[in-house]
């Protein structure tokens, strides 16, 4: 071998080693393992779902966009449940891939708090759980930004909760080896695109480029004279680039919600459920920003604590919401065939109903300890059939703790994760 | 009852079923003597003193809880809270220092500025480096050379 052709083949067996892969799609990343695909969208189905009226259709069917079946529902409820439009699929949601019915909230109280962070952290909780600070453990967001080569960007991690009050916090743990600094972006949609917030912060300073320029060098001549260091209080960071893009995905929303566009996007025959607002935003964020990781949560479902009959009408509506939410990530050209969607509720709730009766006489559902159908819930992973296994039920023994090594296995950073989380991923779905 | 009656019902249900009330209290922060400053405000303070620094009143309690809402329910606190300087600037209700109020006498504007935002006076290096630069920025506005004060590393202690 001459020393020209030694060079030359040095060179490229370098480069093989050094050059991040080049995905068909254009974009980069360093493989620190083989991903099934580049996007998951995890739809939390929260606020406490029986396996009874969903997946095993005890009232029929109230989720016929989600699942096969033909079957009436009950009639005595049925006056409850709220028209939705025709199914924007062309077959239900379960034919895209694998629909686990036996799934376990194993351990800790069925409580919803902890069971978001079971699911979101792959971790078991228990009562000393606090609700007043970020959980103990990473969560699935912190591990998927630390593991993988490059350190992936807060703007391709999204957790997108109910509301602003302690879910919003889920968004990253207090562990010492991850916490705020490997956080998701966190938006509670709802609350942040109500008109009140959009009509007063949706205005920016413009400056030129050469104002700019003058007012980051004043900006820098202040900063000189004083000598703390500012750090961060609190909150995830996105790099200035980034957060221009967030801005102006912010700004697009806010100038719908001033101009009154955003009343029924959907065009709801009786307007939009709150669940399906936050599937709405969801779509607005995975359209602009296409993010590798999203999770999504509802929870209009916990009504059912004084209601049954509008339980029974709110997982009709998110049935939908979902449905919708997968339709359109079809049409994102980098997102369709490139994405696994999983759907499951965090708990489920009693077989044994409380005192409370509804207009139908129907006795409303909590969720509590002592009751094992509150720790029964089904999964369902839908994605391209190249990666998931299509149009399939299995009844196997498994837990929500499960999401979290099935998310890191998806996207290909499974097995850099250091620690022990009890779950396994849900290898069944897969092809 | 309708089934339109049935659905607000649910919607109004759904947005008060489990949803702990929180209350905060920013409470009040008192400036070290001298300008000194040693302690980060959190950000909900830092929100209504600078609500305070620019209207000279509390910040009423609806203009507080859309701040605090919009705070909590976005996890990026740093751009929020610029947004929030940003939106606080472009207030109509705002009033401002003219171009030519700063004009006609710089050196009075500047030491209003640092008193206002640093709760101190300029150095006298300070008030010469701020006059030159108005001199050679005379579009600079007052809303611009705000919004510099505001966003600056000290602006964020007390």
């Amino acid at each position: 071998m001459d020393r020209r052709s030694f060079i030359k083949k040095t060179a490229f067996g370098a480069a093989s080693l050094a050059v991040p892969t080049i995905l068909p799609s254009g974009r980069l990343f360093a493989q620190t393992g083989t991903r099934r695909a580049n996007h998951v969208v995890f739809c939390m189905f929260a606020g406490g779902v029986r396996n009874l009226e969903s997946v095993f259709m005890n009232e029929g069917n109230l989720m016929p966009n989600m699942l096969k079946g033909t079957s009436s529902i009950s009639t005595d409820i049925s006056n409850s449940i709220v028209p939705t439009p025709s199914s924007p699929l062309t077959k239900t949601l379960q034919e895209y891939g694998t629909t686990f019915t036996n799934i376990k909230f194993k351990e800790g109280p069925p409580g919803h708090y902890n069971g978001h962070t079971s699911a979101i952290t792959g971790q078991h909780t228990n009562e000393n759980l606090s609700l007043r600070y970020n959980p103990p453990f990473p969560t699935v967001f912190e591990m998927y930004r630390k593991h993988n080569s490059p350190v992936h960007a807060a703007k391709n991690a999204w957790w997108i909760s109910h509301n602003y009050g302690l879910y919003s916090m889920l968004n990253h743990s207090t562990h010492q080896d991850y916490g705020v600094k490997y956080a998701a972006n966190q938006i509670a949609a709802n609350a942040f695109f109500q008109s009140d917030i959009s009509s007063s912060l949706r205005h920016e300073l413009e400056f030129n480029s050469q104002k700019e320029s003058v007012i980051r060098d004043l900006q820098a001549y202040l900063d000189s004279n004083f000598s703390s260091t500012y750090s961060l209080n609190s909150g995830v960071t996105n790099s200035t680039q980034d957060r221009q893009e967030i801005v102006a995905w912010l700004k697009g929303i806010q100038d719908k919600v001033v101009a009154g566009q955003l009343l029924n996007p959907w065009g709801m025959p009786y307007g939009m459920s709150a669940d399906q607002y936050s599937l709405f935003f969801t779509e607005e964020l995975l359209k602009t920003l296409k993010p590798e990781l999203t999770v999504v949560n509802l929870f209009d479902v916990d009504v059912a604590h004084d209601n049954f009959s509008w339980y029974a009408n709110a997982l009709h509506q998110a049935d939908y919401g979902v449905a919708r939410l997968w339709n359109t990530i079809q049409s994102i050209p980098e997102m369709k065939d490139d994405t696994v969607m999983i759907v499951m509720p965090e708990i489920g709730r009693n077989e044994v109903a409380n005192t409370l009766i509804d207009q139908n006489g129907r006795a409303a559902l909590d969720h509590t300890g002592g009751d094992p159908m509150a720790r029964d819930v089904f999964c369902m992973v839908v994605g391209p059939p190249n990666v998931v296994s299509q149009d399939k039920i299995d009844t196997t023994l498994g837990a929500t703790v499960d999401v979290v090594p099935t998310i890191a296995d998806i996207l290909g950073f499974g097995s850099e994760i250091p620690l022990n989380l009890p779950g396994s991923v849900l290898q069944n779905a897969f092809i | 009852m309708s089934i339109r009656s049935i659905w607000f019902s649910i919607s109004f249900y759904v947005l008060c079923a489990c949803q702990p009330e929180v209350t905060y209290d920013v409470g009040t922060i008192t400036p070290g003597t001298e300008g000194e400053k040693t302690e980060l405000k959190d950000d909900l303070q830092f929100m209504s003193i600078a609500y305070r620094d620019l209207y000279d009143e509390e910040v009423p309690p609806s203009v507080l809880k859309t701040m605090r809402k919009a705070y909590l329910s976005f996890g990026d606190k740093e751009l929020i809270v610029d947004e929030v300087v940003q939106s606080l600037l472009l207030s109509p209700d705002l009033e401002l220092p003219t171009q030519q109020s700063i004009a006609s006498d710089p050196a009075a504007f500047i030491a209003e500025t640092y008193k206002k935002f640093l709760l101190r006076n300029p150095t006298s290096f300070e008030s010469e480096f701020w006059k030159t630069q108005l001199d050679q920025h005379p579009d600079l506005t007052a809303q611009e050379i705000y919004y510099t004060f505001m966003t600056c590393q000290e602006y964020k202690y007390y």
